[in-house]
């Protein structure tokens, strides 16, 4: 079993595949992004464009191996089904922000 | 449709069951000095169907305790009084609607998996913002949608039409309502909650989840049925009548005091969760 180990990082560090030791949050105490977040490039970009510039992460095991055909097909089946149900929401800012976040967990998840 | 016809629909509620009086009894324990502990395990155990469901409930992986708990003086020292009085109000109220759906007009499995999604997501919220008694939350989403379950079994018909009318017009299923009925699921919903005198925070949650800064008693817990809803609906975990995703008005972000980004720091929990909460959907279906 791999031992857990925390490091700080500075933000531009951070990679989708990395996983957090604690909350991320704002100087009050207020939740940013919870700890069990699985981190993604849009993630880490949004975070960014928060101000945040440190982070604590622990190490993880590298992803296996999965068929990329099976991985593609899957990747479409996730896009497609997030474009229909968010079809009558789809040019509003908000859901757009939200349709991205979920589709980069549904394929993050996917990937993991 | 003339106010009085809507009035009479509404008054068809008081054709449903009533809440069972252990139910009850649970939910208003603590702020009723009368009422013992020792008095409701007593009432329910005149239950055994009730016992045997509430057992198989506390046992579930959904609670972390798998066959370790052999009755309900047991689940009260290990569960907590919050955890076991759900628990007795959930499968009270499930119970009254466990034929709904027999007829093939609609799915309960599906139906009971985007009412546990929408608990488990309000409590993920609920807990990661730090409430207290995050049960009450998974409760208030559990029960959110009650109203649909009381449309199909007092106007069977009118459901049928609804259904129809969602597909062919590809309109979500609250609008499907109002267009048929006249009235939709979270005026039924809170009517029938107000009946069996649910918690009010509950009533308001069922009344406001498509509306939640309209709440006066807790507006967090309306906000977060509302956007657990949504969430789910998003996230495609059972179904709700319909497949859209609403718009999710800001007016609710800012009333929780999160950004979108709050939601992608809930996704793993709620993937852990839900897998845990199968064993629950498996006992109450």
């Amino acid at each position: 079993m791999t031992k857990a180990i925390e490091k700080t990082i500075p933000i531009e560090k951070l990679t989708p595949n990395m996983t957090l030791a604690r909350d991320i949050t704002k100087p009050n105490g207020d939740l940013v992004f919870g700890q069990k977040g699985k981190l993604t490039d849009s993630i880490i970009v949004r975070l960014r464009r928060f101000g945040v510039r440190k982070v604590t992460v622990v190490t993880g095991k590298a992803d296996e191996y999965q068929d990329p055909e099976y991985i593609e097909k899957k990747m479409k089946e996730i896009e497609e089904g997030l474009n229909y149900r968010f079809r009558k929401v789809d040019h509003i800012p908000l859901m757009i922000e939200l349709k991205g976040i979920l589709s980069d967990h549904l394929k993050g998840k996917l990937l993991s | 449709m003339k106010q009085d016809v809507l009035a009479r629909k509404l008054d068809r509620i008081n054709d449903l069951p009533s809440l069972p009086s252990v139910a009850f009894e649970a939910m208003h324990l603590l702020h009723q000095p009368d009422i013992t502990i020792e008095r409701l395990i007593s009432s329910i155990q005149l239950d055994q169907a009730i016992v045997s469901k509430i057992l198989r409930l506390v046992n579930s992986a959904f609670y972390g305790f798998q066959g370790k708990i052999g009755s309900l003086s047991q689940a009260l020292v290990l569960l907590g009084f919050n955890t076991v009085s759900n628990a007795i109000v959930s499968i009270s109220i499930l119970d009254i609607f466990s034929g709904v759906g027999r007829d093939g007009s609609f799915d309960p499995r599906l139906f009971w998996l985007h009412a546990v999604g929408t608990g488990v997501v309000s409590q993920v919220i609920s807990h990661q913002l730090k409430y207290p008694h995050v049960e009450n939350f998974f409760i208030a989403g559990l029960l959110h949608d009650i109203g649909k379950l009381a449309i199909i079994m007092l106007f069977p018909e009118d459901f049928n039409q609804i259904l129809k009318e969602v597909k062919e017009k590809d309109i979500s299923i609250i609008e499907g309502e109002s267009g048929v009925l006249g009235l939709d699921h979270t005026e039924i919903g809170h009517r029938l909650a107000r009946r069996w005198k649910l918690p009010i925070e509950i009533q308001e949650a069922i009344r406001f989840h498509h509306c939640p800064w309209k709440a006066k008693e807790n507006r967090a817990m309306s906000a977060t049925v509302y956007l657990s809803d949504c969430l789910c609906r998003a996230l495609d975990i059972g179904h709700g009548g319909d497949s859209l995703v609403p718009e999710i008005d800001a007016k609710a972000l800012t009333i929780l005091g999160i950004e979108p980004l709050f939601i992608a720091g809930c996704l793993e929990e709620i993937d852990l969760e839900m897998e845990r909460a199968k064993s629950f959907s498996a006992v109450l279906s």
